[in-house]
């Protein structure tokens, strides 16, 4: 299914210097050509604060406490090399704390009706009562497709997980999408969001049982096993993320 | 229905229901609907906008129960423009396996990843080198691997067009303990083999 404006993106939170991913150094490491790092600019520049940088193919954000890239291009796995490279060749004193892996589109359904069909069948108007009555009637005569029909305009789904020592959940979001014209257009956006729940290194175990262990991973050691996980998951993260709109739209 | 949630419910007004559609919006009092107060402030300073869609309209209470790891998005944000709508109908994992001496083509082995009827394929394919862009060309050497895209594409004016489009992959260095762990991995292999 033909998904408009498309985006891609991985969100890392813990500490970060900016300063370590200026332009020249992103060329030094590899991390892009010496030829692009001639041709792009940068967006915002704050040293020691915020560097913002359009790429190419997309954007680099970062701040003392957060590491974003993003893509609107296809191969979306850039974004996952550029950050574990980004982050294991140019800052390894970098600390991850938590990563979000990001899917988001607008689909076009065809029509008011038929994205009021799908409206209806997620959040069904018979389910809030005489109000729901009330939303059922504005959206057909006068009022369909106007500012004065009601309806659903969120709904977020979640799927939380606890995964080898890696907490997190699935967030699946849908809106009214506001780039398609005529009321056509819904708006889907995944949020796969990965902490580290702390594991004890050996030789440092606190406590006789295992629900005593809370501390003694070192911040480096987290930061490597959550990059790794990025890296491993990346991929089938984006394509169950696709898998879930197109479930949803064509159910 | 999580805390913040709950305490928004009894104090504070939502955002009728008839409000125009929003393009990019976050939830509004739900798991993360700011950034960290700092970060906020500092954008604000810089003109750039968290989401104006969004802030314009809400008048419910705002909570950060969740660090928010979605992406943030600027003002001048590529889906406020007219856009095309693309299909990604193939992907392909590339592996260099050699480099014809005239610099015409490149040989290279493919595993199908995304796409009906590719996922899973494997093919030994001959790619003009023109394919690769001018940033990439230093990467075009045996062992680099790379993506190759078949991309749908119909523009604003309606206009579709189909295309591949070649990227390599610039993976992060080996570091001496990975070097080490995987010499240990093949030790440990090879005292696990049996020869009879």
């Amino acid at each position: 299914m033909k998904v408009e404006s498309p985006s891609v993106s991985v969100v890392l939170l813990g500490k970060f210097r900016p300063d370590n991913f200026l332009l020249d150094k992103l060329a030094d490491a590899k991390l892009i050509s010496r030829k692009d790092a001639e041709s792009v600019s940068y967006t915002t520049l704050l040293p020691g604060l915020h560097v913002q940088i359009k790429l190419a193919w997309g954007e680099l954000l970062v701040l003392q406490e957060r590491f974003q890239v993003s893509t609107g291009e296809a191969p979306y796995i850039r974004v996952c090399d550029f950050a574990v490279k980004a982050l294991s060749d140019l800052a390894p004193d970098a600390i991850v704390t938590a990563f979000g892996i990001n899917r988001d589109g607008h689909y076009d359904l065809g029509g008011i009706d038929e994205r009021n069909r799908l409206g209806t069948r997620l959040a069904p108007p018979e389910a809030w009562g005489s109000w729901g009555e009330k939303l059922r009637k504005t959206m057909t005569g006068e009022t369909k497709g106007t500012p004065m029909q009601g309806g659903v305009i969120h709904i977020q789904m979640r799927l939380p997980f606890l995964d080898d020592g890696i907490t997190g959940w699935l967030d699946v979001t849908t809106t009214p999408s506001g780039v398609i014209a005529n009321h056509r257009g819904v708006y889907f956006r995944a949020n796969h969001h990965h902490q580290a729940t702390p594991r004890a290194s050996q030789g440092e175990v606190v406590g006789e049982k295992p629900s005593d262990i809370t501390v003694g991973e070192k911040p480096s050691d987290i930061t490597t096993r959550l990059l790794a996980r990025l890296s491993d998951r990346f991929e089938n993260s984006i394509a169950e993320s696709e898998s879930i709109f197109e479930a949803v739209l064509t159910s | 229905m999580n805390t913040a949630s709950s305490v928004a419910r009894s104090t504070s007004t939502e955002p009728t229901n008839f409000m125009p559609a929003r393009s990019t919006t976050l939830p509004s009092t739900g798991e993360a609907a700011v950034p960290d107060q700092a970060i906020a402030n500092l954008w604000s300073r810089l003109n750039v906008v968290f989401d104006p869609a969004h802030d314009r309209f809400d008048t419910s209470l705002k909570a950060l129960a969740a660090p928010p790891t979605f992406s943030l998005r600027r003002s001048t944000d590529v889906s406020r423009r007219p856009t095309s709508a693309v299909d990604v109908l193939a992907e392909w994992n590339g592996c260099v396996t050699g480099v014809q001496d005239s610099g015409y083509s490149f040989s290279a082995i493919l595993t199908g990843i995304v796409g009906m009827g590719v996922k899973g394929e494997e093919e030994e394919a001959t790619i003009p080198t023109a394919d690769v862009s001018e940033w990439d060309k230093d990467l075009l050497r045996p062992g680099n691997f790379f993506r190759l895209c078949v991309i749908h594409e119909v523009l604003p004016t309606g206009q579709p067009r189909r295309y591949t489009q070649v990227v390599f992959r610039r993976l992060p260095a080996y570091r001496q303990q990975d070097l080490d762990q995987a010499a240990e991995r093949g030790r440990e292999l090879a005292r696990s083999l049996r020869v009879e």
